[in-house]
């Protein structure tokens, strides 16, 4: 049976012997062996079928960011571009793309990724997960407010980045563009009125160098630098 | 253990044995696991996108709501860090489900 759209987001079932076919590719997942409709399939169109799911599962998106990062893949390029392209897919596979390009994921992924998303254009402006935040809800408003970078290229919003625990932890990645960060940095001055540094890359995720943080303390006009070095204090400075 | 910034024995109530789950009984050896309840307020506390679906799931398993309610009530007039984001959180997929705590 071939892929349609109907089939999204897949029953519990079908999601779990998904989990399972990608475990036994070398993804850091579990799953359960299950019948489902779709026989004879090939990688490119059981990643294609995995990146299409991953709209309705955060936790997917991650797993398959793990994936690309650290399993030299032999997908064709054409057979999996095609793939995708049929079910409307390439724009998700940018958006991974953005976070393999970012890492020191193998070059044949990196290059696959390049190649897919060359000639892809912007979705209009849309959630990236479809179903999941509650309806005006807290989430919701983060994805809109605090959107990521790597979604935002894409014309998707999201809010929180598709990684692994212990990959959140070690390795730098660039969440936010600059206005995002301004505007995340504007908020955090007019509730706390101060700031150091360091609480302003706990803040964008540590996801910007030292030096990139200090440029964006010290460039914007509603702030008033104190002190020196380590005992600098960024003031919020109200619009005269 | 740290969640998001707040330790975990700091979240949980302390009469969470009562329902722990038993999840493996051998001769010398019996393992436990934290019951849905508890599940709920970590994950709430988590807030992640991926944390959406699970909670959603653990409240169809028929979870005593009134016990996540009143301990995040707890929690926030103890004014612990990310305590009404969590309630939110909570809130939010509750009223997504249309059940109440």
């Amino acid at each position: 049976m071939k892929i349609l759209p109907r089939h999204f987001p897949l029953s519990t079932k079908a999601a779990s012997r998904l989990y399972w076919e990608l475990k036994k590719r070398g993804a850091f997942c579990e799953g359960n062996y299950h019948a489902w409709p779709f026989k004879n399939f090939c990688d490119e169109e059981l990643f294609s079928m995995a990146l299409l799911q991953a709209r309705y599962d955060p936790r997917l998106m991650a797993i398959l960011v793990h994936y690309f990062r650290h399993i030299p893949v032999t997908l064709h390029p054409l057979i999996f571009k095609e793939s995708l392209r049929k079910h409307e897919g390439l724009s998700t596979a940018a958006v991974l793309g953005e976070y393999v390009l970012d890492s020191k994921a193998p070059e044949t992924n990196k290059e696959l990724f390049g190649y897919l998303a060359t000639g892809i254009k912007p979705e209009p402006l849309q959630l990236f997960y479809k179903g999941l935040y509650p309806i005006s809800g807290s989430k919701m408003e983060e994805a809109i407010t605090q959107p990521l970078w790597a979604f935002k290229k894409w014309g998707f919003l999201a809010a929180d980045p598709p990684l692994l625990k212990e990959e959140e932890k070690t390795k730098r990645t660039y969440l936010y563009d600059k206005i995002t960060r301004l505007e995340l940095l504007k908020k955090m001055l007019q509730e706390k009125k101060e700031t150091r540094l360091q609480n302003y890359l706990h803040l964008v995720g540590h996801g910007i160098s030292r030096q990139q943080a200090l440029k964006d303390l010290e460039k914007v006009p509603w702030i008033k630098k104190t002190g020196k070095n380590k005992g600098t204090i960024y003031r919020w400075k109200a619009p005269s | 253990m740290v969640l998001s910034g707040v330790l975990i024995d700091k979240i949980i109530s302390k009469d969470y044995a009562d329902r722990l789950v038993l999840i493996y009984k051998g001769k010398h050896l019996e393992l436990c696991a934290l019951g849905k309840e508890e599940l709920i307020l970590m994950k709430c506390f988590a807030g992640r996108e991926k944390d959406i679906p699970h909670v959603r799931a653990l409240i169809k398993k028929n979870p005593d709501l009134k016990i996540v309610d009143k301990r995040l009530e707890e929690l926030m007039n103890k004014r612990i860090p990310q305590a009404s984001k969590a309630a939110d959180f909570f809130d939010d997929i509750c009223s997504q489900l249309g059940v109440a705590p």
